[in-house]
């Protein structure tokens, strides 16, 4: 566990320290700007290391400094320690700091018997060669809590079976992409549900104080009579009318018609009916079923829409009754949260909305203009639920001995990999080195062991 | 006139001049051109706090640096060997950025 941020701030301090040949030795630095822990969850530890031990650091890593220095004046190599270590008062500081601290700080936390999460607060340390080491940090960790029954929490679970309606509806809407619009034969007016053809020339009526507009025309346009797509007027006018008819119409469009142009415009058609035509739907057969993909016959495409259909179903009813469940089991199990873990998942949800945005074409410029603070503040309460299912999933995972094995996450980087053209090996050692593998372990683990809980709920009726 | 802060420029902190203060108890420093050693051992007595013996001067020219055809020379500069007397205290450098 590194901590670059706190080091860095209290580095500068000793810069300043030394110059001042200040040996008071103590200092005290409060980080005003990190986020106010969670006093429930989080502990103290101290860390002590004696002198010896430090001036043996500071040795070695001096050392280690003198072989690269580059200072114009000494060979390379040459250069003594007592200019190395004040050229790089601070580096070889925060060298010593990382290379003693991360350690015993574990150790330290480990003999408290509790897991820390997030970044340690370092709230007091005083570090100097010669003498002994003092670091004293504020962590938090993952709350002690009960998750004793939570196998009695239920929640509904509506039935993911489809219904013959849904089916239908399904197959129906698979006939309308595939409907094709043919002309009728016999000889009878418009009614309902045909569709004209018609040509059209509308005069728009120029407001006062407004230049005249050019006509509106179309030739050969399908207008469906009664269609819930066509303007009214047009349905009055046409229904009843047979071809070769022309019509005279006029159109009062609605103020916020999605045409600007003709929003709020009356417009004068004269319309001239060419033909009557009709929507034809395809026969469900073994013919339709070939045309729409490469199904042999309709009972393939029957049984591949209906798997569909109940993938779908079950896919949306399971994250609909898992949030319920998440609902459900945050309020029966309350227990501090630390506040580390709830600021990492804020950063995780903006930078997610962030990267949407950018998508949609917003400019760095614009982002820097955003208001953080409040973006911050509506992300928290989310967050904090995210934060809190999460860890009790941890919970349950661990009585339910759910566990992910090695193949599941090689699957899962695999998956990744493919999705961002990476080889697989190279992004599996660079998981593996920044931790990655973890967070992926960690998800899967969470999935697996909401998707048992979710199993395990009775259907109800 | 160099003053006593104008008379010393900088001390030479190089691998030569560390040795000479280590060994030597001599101190180096770049001064200005126009300094007298009188005027040098008074600056060094002034700024470190320690005695003085004696003050050795060497007018350094400056090295031809070239651009390609164009020649041109760096800047002449005075340097000062100060030896101090026997056990004075030698001064710490502040900074050697």
């Amino acid at each position: 566990m590194s901590t670059p941020e706190v080091l860095d701030n209290t580095a500068e301090q000793t810069e300043a320290h030394e110059a001042h040949h200040d040996h008071e030795g103590h200092e005290h630095h409060y980080h005003h700007h990190a986020p106010a822990l969670n006093p429930e969850c989080s502990r103290e530890v101290l860390v002590d290391v004696p002198a010896a031990e430090v001036t043996k650091t500071y040795k070695s890593i001096t050392a280690n400094y003198r072989k690269y220095a580059r200072i114009p004046g000494f060979r390379p190599g040459k250069v003594p320690d007592s200019v190395i270590s004040k050229r790089f008062a601070a580096e070889i500081r925060k060298d010593v700091i990382d290379s003693l601290l991360p350690e015993r700080f574990n150790k330290a936390v480990m003999e408290l018997g509790v897991t820390p999460v997030g970044q340690p607060q370092v709230t007091e340390l005083t570090i100097e060669d010669g003498q002994p080491l003092h670091v004293k940090a504020l962590f938090e960790y993952v709350p002690e809590f009960n998750v004793d029954g939570y196998n009695e929490v239920k929640v509904e679970k509506p039935s993911d079976a489809i219904t013959e309606e849904e089916y239908t509806n399904e197959l129906n809407q698979l006939r309308e992409s595939r409907a094709t619009i043919e002309p009728v034969d016999e000889e009878r007016l418009l009614k309902d549900g045909d569709w004209a053809q018609i040509s059209y020339n509308g005069d728009v009526q120029a407001a006062e104080g407004e230049e005249a507009a050019p006509p509106v025309t179309g030739e050969d346009a399908l207008v469906e009579i009664g269609g819930k797509t066509t303007l009214p007027a047009f349905n009055e006018a046409l229904r009843g009318s047979k071809p070769g008819q022309e019509l005279k119409v006029e159109v009062v469009y609605p103020a916020d018609y999605q045409e600007p142009k003709l929003a709020g415009k009356t417009v004068a058609y004269t319309v001239t009916v060419k033909a009557i035509k009709k929507r034809i739907l395809p026969v469900l057969d073994d013919e339709f079923a070939k045309e729409i993909g490469n199904f042999e016959n309709l009972a393939s495409l029957e049984e591949r829409v209906r798997e569909y259909l109940t993938g779908r179903k079950r896919a949306a009813i399971e994250d609909e009754t898992r949030n319920r469940l998440f609902e459900a089991l945050s309020a029966k199990f309350t227990f501090p949260v630390p506040e580390s873990l709830v600021q990492q998942q804020i950063d995780t949800r903006l930078e997610r909305g962030l990267r949407a945005l950018a998508q949609q074409g917003m400019t760095e410029e614009q982002m820097k203009r955003l208001d953080f603070n409040r973006l911050r503040a509506a992300q928290r309460d989310g967050a904090t639920a995210e934060v809190k299912g999460a860890l009790i999933l941890d919970k349950i995972a661990a009585r339910e001995n759910v566990t992910v094995s090695d193949e599941e996450i090689d699957r899962e980087v695999q998956m990744a990999a493919l999705q961002s053209r990476e080889p697989f090996e190279e992004l599996h050692k660079r998981l593996t080195e920044d931790g990655g593998l973890n967070r992926i372990r960690e998800s899967l683990q969470r999935e697996k062991t909401a998707h048992l809980l979710y199993e395990r709920l009775p259907v109800s009726a | 006139m160099p003053t006593v802060y104008t008379a010393i420029r900088r001390p030479l902190i190089t691998e030569k001049g560390l040795a000479k203060k280590e060994t030597e108890g001599t101190l180096i420093f770049d001064v200005a051109p126009g300094a007298t050693k009188n005027e040098v051992k008074q600056a060094v007595e002034a700024l470190f706090k320690v005695k003085v013996e004696t003050v050795r001067t060497a007018n350094v020219l400056g090295k031809e640096r070239r651009r390609g055809q164009y020649a041109g020379y760096k800047p002449d500069w005075k340097k000062a060997y100060v030896r101090l007397k026997k056990g004075e205290k030698m001064p710490e450098y502040v900074s050697n950025l």
